[in-house]
């Protein structure tokens, strides 16, 4: 965004954009203690996660609020209208990983009143490749919308095991993008196994049906991430990726 | 005081209207009887007074640009030349006064600078991580610790810029956000690259002048300071305490469990049925046994991590100690059948070293050796002299002796360590050769902390307290030495003991008081 006259307008955008990291920030917790409550049996954080929803229900109305404010009163236009119909959209998307985290701790409670399920290896591997995609998204979502001037650069350094290297946002966004399908393949193999479980003891299909849940919860995490990475691709570059397949070498 | 600037008015005004009387007189006189020199007198008097009102002002404005000049250069200098007083009239006090006033002040600013530059210098070698937000939560202020613990680029400019950009922590922004959140620290979890374990708290900072707010309101802040303290070792170390005691308990419990239960059955009857009685007893000596090299191992071990064994050092020759131990060792070798053989050099130089610990790094690792090969297997010592010249002398992967947290922690992965940091020496090292199972390659890293084991049962069973490998690389790093293990499942183990020919002088002078 680049800067504007009116410094009450610039101000609102900047609220906007805060309040969407914030949700953002929120969501990536809930989803982290969602998972947690289910892998540790811990049905206390399971409940406090799911009281904590009504935050990001909160901050859902209120990022829609500022939003249809901003478009009423000002008219934007460009660049600034991409960054607020975005924001309206991934604020929605923020709000539906919200509920999926609070479905997640609702099966959690339920399988911690049985025995323990055998683990699943696939699981914590969704699990955080979700949460990386989650977090990459708004990663991206953060350095493209980043402001003071139109040039300033979109690049964000990555630190890994082996090292720092630096990413365009874009190109970030689109990575979560092409990480969907490991996603959807695991899901797929969670539900074989369950299915085969099922079909051998009949007894385990209550905690199998919970984690083939769990699995598919997981999996729309996933989804979400993957529209918000969209978004940003649209936001950066103003042109939509969604619904291509295959999915564009390059944005 | 003179006033001067009385003076320099009353003196042209007064010679003016002496120069007017003289006129009017003159001119009062009848035209005949005019004398010549009054005219003179008038003219002389009013060309003093023009001259002196013009000269006057001329200074006064010299007086005053000087002045003005002085005023303008203030801002940018700190330090300035004072400004010369000129006259001791009422100007020359303003002068003096404003010559003070700004030496006083730029003395503050330099002080101020000092302060700040020292604030600053503080505030970058802190260990707590800070950032200090403007009301509307931008970012003013922040050091690197903070940059470093929450895994951002040390290079990028936060300035102005909102705290959500930083961290986007919802516990964080409850913290700023909450009025009664001062004081209260929270404990977080930052998921950058590199999960850690802060300790946050957020410090309001008061609101600065008046306050129009209405009563008992209070007043908004100017701003907020976010100190963020690493827990990260804290938390590991805890963990590893926690590992810890639940192994020394298990560990300690599995003999008592064996000794109880036998002295039971004894107790109960089996005392007096003497064919059974006698083995139960074995069992309960062997168990016991166990029991007791279990404890002399911990003692040893906890000794040695708490740096309280004291070295005796000599001047060792390494052949004869490898003999010791294979005298010791070579019953045990021949019930397994295996083959103890040794290649030593004959000439080798002497190491310095304490006779007992070195005998007891070489008892461990040719006792794990015999176990651990099978029936027709070789065991095999050998001894090599790599000089610091010829660039063999400090290989990599080592666990050498250089980082000093790793006596208080067990850190498997940062134990590796270039030996190079204890400068260039001569190193002699032993490596014990073994035909036996091997390690898989996952677990070498993990073979020296305490407890653990590739295999448990079989460990267990071939006597094994866990600790024995912990022993060795602690001796070895107290005689500044470095251990490496290398090995291939199913073709044997290479254990490789390196020890300095020379002592580094500190570690010298450590010793010997």
């Amino acid at each position: 965004m680049p800067l504007h006259t009116d410094s009450q307008y610039e101000e609102e955008l900047q609220q906007l954009r805060a309040k969407v990291l914030e949700m953002g920030g929120l969501v990536e917790k809930q989803i982290g203690d969602a998972f947690n409550s289910f892998v540790e049996r811990d049905s206390q954080t399971a409940h406090e996660v799911i009281e904590r929803d009504h935050m990001v229900n909160y901050l859902d109305v209120a990022i829609d609020e500022a939003c249809i404010r901003l478009l009423a009163l000002h008219q934007p236009a460009a660049r600034d209208l991409r960054f607020i119909t975005t924001s309206l959209r991934i604020s929605t998307d923020l709000e539906r990983i919200g509920d999926i985290a609070e479905n997640i701790c609702e099966r959690a409670i339920e399988l911690n009143q049985e025995a323990p399920p055998a683990p699943r290896p696939e699981l914590p591997e969704m699990a955080e490749g979700a949460r990386a995609m989650l977090r990459d998204s708004l990663d991206a979502f953060l350095q493209s919308s980043s402001d003071v001037n139109a040039t300033s650069d979109t690049r964000i350094t990555l630190r890994d095991k082996l090292g720092d290297f630096v990413v365009e946002a874009p190109d970030l966004a689109l990575s979560v993008c092409q990480r969907d399908d490991r996603i959807d393949d695991l899901t797929a193999q969670i539900f074989n196994a369950m299915l085969s479980q099922m079909q051998q003891e009949p007894e385990y299909a209550p905690r199998a049906t919970r984690i083939l849940f769990i699995a598919k919860y997981l999996e729309r995490v996933a989804d979400h991430a993957t529209n918000i990475a969209e978004m940003v691709i649209y936001l950066a570059k103003g042109k939509s990726i969604r619904h291509l397949s295959p999915l564009p070498e390059s944005v | 005081m003179r006033d001067n600037i009385t003076f320099a008015v009353l003196f042209p005004v007064g010679l003016a209207l002496l120069a007017l009387l003289i006129l009017h007189l003159f001119l009062s006189l009848p035209a005949d009887a005019r004398p010549q020199w009054v005219w003179y007198a008038a003219l002389i008097c009013g060309i003093a007074a023009l001259g002196t009102a013009l000269r006057q002002r001329t200074q006064l404005r010299q007086r005053l640009n000087a002045l003005s000049a002085f005023l303008s250069v203030t801002p940018s200098r700190v330090l300035l030349p004072a400004l010369p007083v000129r006259k001791n009239d009422v100007l020359g006090t303003i002068e003096y006064r404003l010559s003070r006033l700004l030496t006083t002040q730029g003395r503050h600013l330099q002080q101020l600078q000092d302060e700040k530059k020292e604030l600053e210098a503080l505030l970058h070698s802190m260990a707590e991580g800070i950032v200090v937000l403007d009301p509307h939560g931008n970012i003013v202020r922040w050091n690197p610790a903070a940059l470093h613990l929450f895994g951002l680029d040390p290079m990028e400019d936060w300035q102005g810029r909102p705290f959500q950009e930083f961290s986007r922590h919802p516990v964080l922004h409850q913290l700023l956000s909450a009025e009664s959140a001062e004081g209260v620290t929270q404990e977080i979890e930052v998921e950058g690259r590199e999960p850690r374990q802060l300790a946050v708290s957020v410090l309001r900072l008061p609101h600065s002048g008046e306050y129009g707010g209405p009563q008992g309101s209070r007043p908004p802040a100017s701003g907020y300071v976010l100190s963020c303290h690493d827990l990260t070792p804290i938390k590991q170390l805890e963990s590893i305490r926690a590992d810890f005691v639940a192994n020394v308990s298990h560990e300690l419990r599995t003999p008592l469990t064996a000794i109880k239960g036998y002295a039971e059955t004894l107790l109960t009857g089996a005392l007096h049925d003497p064919e059974h009685a006698t083995r139960f007893l074995t069992i309960i000596d062997r168990h016991s046994e166990r029991l007791s090299r279990l404890i002399d191992d911990l003692l040893t071990l906890s000794n040695l991590e708490l740096g309280q064994t004291e070295l005796h050092r000599k001047e060792l020759h390494i052949p004869e100690l490898v003999q010791e131990a294979f005298d010791m060792l070579q019953e045990k070798a021949q019930r397994g059948r295996v083959t103890l053989s040794q290649h030593i050099p004959p000439a080798l130089p002497t190491v310095g070293g304490d006779r007992d610990r070195l005998h007891q790094v070489l008892i461990n690792l040719i006792d794990n050796a015999v176990k651990y090969t099978p029936a027709q297997g070789q065991v095999t010592v050998s001894a090599a002299l790599h000089s610091a010249r010829d660039g063999t002398g400090a290989p990599q992967g080592w666990w050498g002796h250089s980082a000093p947290a790793e006596h208080a922690h067990e850190a498997p992965d940062t134990s590796v360590s270039d030996v190079t940091g204890n400068g260039a020496q001569d190193w002699l090292e032993i490596a014990i050769t073994d035909t036996g199972c091997g390690i898989p390659e996952a677990d070498i890293p993990r073979l020296t902390q305490r407890f653990y084991r590739v295999d448990k049962a079989r460990s267990r069973e071939l006597g094994g307290t866990g600790l024995g490998l912990a022993i060795v690389k602690h001796i070895v790093m107290a005689h500044s030495g470095a251990l490496r293990i290398e090995s291939k499942v199913n073709h044997g183990t290479t254990v490789r003991v390196a020890l300095p020919l020379t002592l580094p002088p500190s570690e010298h002078t450590a010793q010997t008081s």
